[in-house]
Formats: structure tokens, sequence, C-alpha cells
């Protein structure tokens, strides 16, 4: 009885652990699946990620810098009323509680001002700022525009995993670029 | 590379593009025997003069004739469009089997002749397929040239820092004729391309 006692106070204490130090009324920030493009022109590239907010309380992504470029600028691809598929930069980008954001092709995507000479198999650092969680560092993998990340050349994307779990998103970045 | 523009808004977008441009038959993928859109004779190649990432001269009609031509416009320091564009005609293409293969040429044509001149399309162009054309020439041109084609095309007026073009996102496939047949929007599969081109080929064969 008391040893049964006991073990309901401590995990009663858990919970309560639990609710003060990460609770739901804080963002939880988790960065993964980055891959920065091959520069194709010595001006400019691309990077894709998946951010998603597994807390409890909005945050927002406002800027990202990296080592291996002048400026990291957040950019959304968009289909304009001309017919003409063009960008617009984005200040901010909300990451809501329980919500995942992708910046894929076609989308949101990073775009790297000035970049290093990159290597297909290289990482590459990308510091995302956000509004409540502050600098949130994730590996991007280098790949190739054919989708090869160097040493594994069947792979496609498989290289550029920085694994979380993420049952939810398992598939969405196998498909396209594979035959 | 996982894409975001859903096939609903490029749906959309094809039939915009062809109410815009004198009422074609086909109103949506259910007419159409292609994956992409019809637009069978709606555009033909202009015969305009340019020169290519070899630096030789190249007349879009006259020199594209007797093969299948996918033609797409956009810039190089394009990050996100272009290149997806350009790796997803490498990949279909590489489905296609070799006398397939033969029969088909991908142009890509510079909306941004300022900045891509012949030796940087070589290079850029050389990063997905080095069969792949790159195209380029004056600016009057280059806009007739997108215009006869019904492909957008927007520069900024100041064109001195990092600026943008923006342009329509389809790629036209034309016959051996030069006339258009089929029109992909921005994030069609490499293999619903490869899939149209084998069928457009198979149809003449
Ligand atoms: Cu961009």
């Amino acid at each position: 009885m008391g040893a049964r006692g006991t073990a309901v106070a401590a995990s009663a204490l858990g919970a309560l652990a639990l609710a003060a130090g990460c609770g739901p009324q804080e963002p939880r920030i988790e960065a993964a699946d980055a891959t920065v493009r091959v520069p194709l022109n010595p001006d400019v590239t691309s990077a894709y990620l998946v951010i998603e907010n597994t807390g409890g309380a909005d945050d927002t992504l406002t800027g990202v810098e990296t080592e291996a470029a002048d400026e990291v600028q957040m950019h959304e691809s968009v289909e304009k009323d001309d017919g003409t598929t063009g960008m617009e930069e984005r200040a901010e980008i909300p990451v809501k509680a329980g919500e995942t954001v992708e910046f894929a092709s076609g989308g949101l995507h990073l775009m790297l001002m000035d970049p290093e000479e990159l290597d297909a198999g290289e990482t590459v650092p990308l510091e995302l700022h956000f509004a409540e969680s502050g600098t949130v560092e994730v590996q991007a993998e280098v790949e190739d525009v054919m989708g090869e990340g160097g040493q594994d050349d069947g792979g496609m994307d498989d290289t550029g995993h920085q694994d979380m779990d993420h049952e939810d998103m398992g598939d969405m970045d196998h498909g396209d670029m594979q035959h | 590379m996982r894409r975001k523009m859903c096939a609903a808004a490029g749906a959309a977008a094809a039939v915009a593009l062809l109410a815009g441009c004198g009422g074609q038959a086909a109103t949506g993928d259910g007419d159409s025997p292609y994956n992409g859109s019809e637009i069978e004779g709606a555009f033909t190649l202009p015969s305009t003069e340019f020169t290519d990432n070899k630096g030789e001269p190249y007349e879009l009609k006259a020199d594209s004739a007797g093969t299948y031509t996918a033609v797409f416009i956009g810039f190089t320091n394009c990050p996100d469009i272009c290149p997806t564009t350009m790796a997803d005609m490498s990949q279909a293409a590489g489905m296609l089997d070799e006398a397939e293969r033969d029969q088909f040429r991908t142009v890509f044509i510079t909306a941004d002749p300022e900045r891509d001149d012949p030796e940087l399309l070589d290079m850029w162009l050389g990063s997905f397929d080095p069969s792949f054309v790159g195209l380029t020439t004056d600016l009057e041109k280059t806009d007739a040239t997108a215009e006869e084609l019904g492909i957008s095309v927007s520069r900024p007026e100041d064109r001195s820092g990092d600026y943008q073009v923006d342009h329509g996102g389809q790629t036209l496939l034309f016959d051996p004729e030069g006339d258009s047949k089929v029109m992909w929007s921005y994030g069609t599969e490499p293999e619903k391309i490869a899939e149209d081109l084998e069928t457009v080929i198979g149809e003449d064969a």
C-alpha cells in the first residue's frame, strides 16, 4: 500500500514537472529533411526542409542564416494573375502549434544568395531563427539537382534525412524524383 | 524534391491559357488523350534566330524540325521552378527507349538574355543533361517568341541587383513540323511526361 502510494505520488509529480517544463503552452520546433541544391548558377541556390511544431504554442520563423551563403531569404513560388510563375519574399513564416511547414519545390523555399561552392554530399548548417524558440540549427545535405546526394547516387533523397520520427511525412519526400 | 503547386491550380491555369488563346477544344484532363493538356496546333514554333549554348546560330523552327521538341522559357538565376522543371525533363527523357530518345530534344530559352549568355547556359544545362539546348537572343526577340508560344514573361524595369524574371511555368511539346501537341504545367511528374512522349512519338511511328 505504502509503496503504491509513493509511486502514484511520484508519477503525479512527474506529470506536473512535464507540464511545467515542456507543456502545451510552449512551441517545440523540430527541423528535418534539410537539403541544399548544388548551386547551378554562381549567384543563387535553393534549400528545402520540413519544420514541425510539436509543442502547444505557436511560433514564427523570422529568418535563416548559413555560413555557406551571404544571405538567406525566405521565398514562396507563386502563380500570378498574368499567368507567370514568380517568387515572393516572406519576412515571417508562421509555424503554428501542431503544424508542419514544408519548404518544397514549387512552394516555400530558402534562397541562398551568393552561395559558396558546394558539392553534393557535403553538409551545410542552417540556423533557423524563431520568435519564441530562438535559434534552431539543422544540418542540410547538399544535393545534386538530379536528386543525387553524392556517395549514393541511386538514393535520391535518402541521404538527406535528419531523422525525427515522422509517420505523417514518411512518404512525401520520396516520390517525385524517383522512377 | 516535393512540390506544392496543386494539380487543380495547374489544370485551372491550363484552361485559362487555352481560353485566352482562341478557344481550343480541350477543356481539361478528361478530354486530353495525354497526361498534359492537348494543344494540338495551338502554337507554332517561330522562325526566330537564337544563339545556342555552344555559341552556334540556332533558328528555332528550322533547327528543331525533324524531332519532337519540348520548349521551356526560364532563366538560370531561377533557383526553384526552372531547375526542377529541367530535372523533370531530363528524368522523363531517361525513361524513353533509345529510338524514342533520338526523336526528342529539350530546348530551354532564356527569358533573361542580359545575364544568361551561352557560356552560362551551357554550364547550367550541363547539370541536367548535356543534350539540352539552351538558346539566347535579344530582349525583343525573346519576348516576341514567348508571346508566340503563349508563355508570359515579365521582367522588372530595374535590373541592377538580384532581380527575378517571372515567367510561365509550362513546357510545350512540338511535333517535328513545329506544331504544338501537348502542354505540361509545372510540377507534372517525369513519369507522366515520359508517358505522353511515348504516346506522341508512337502516334506517328
Ligand atoms: Cu526564390
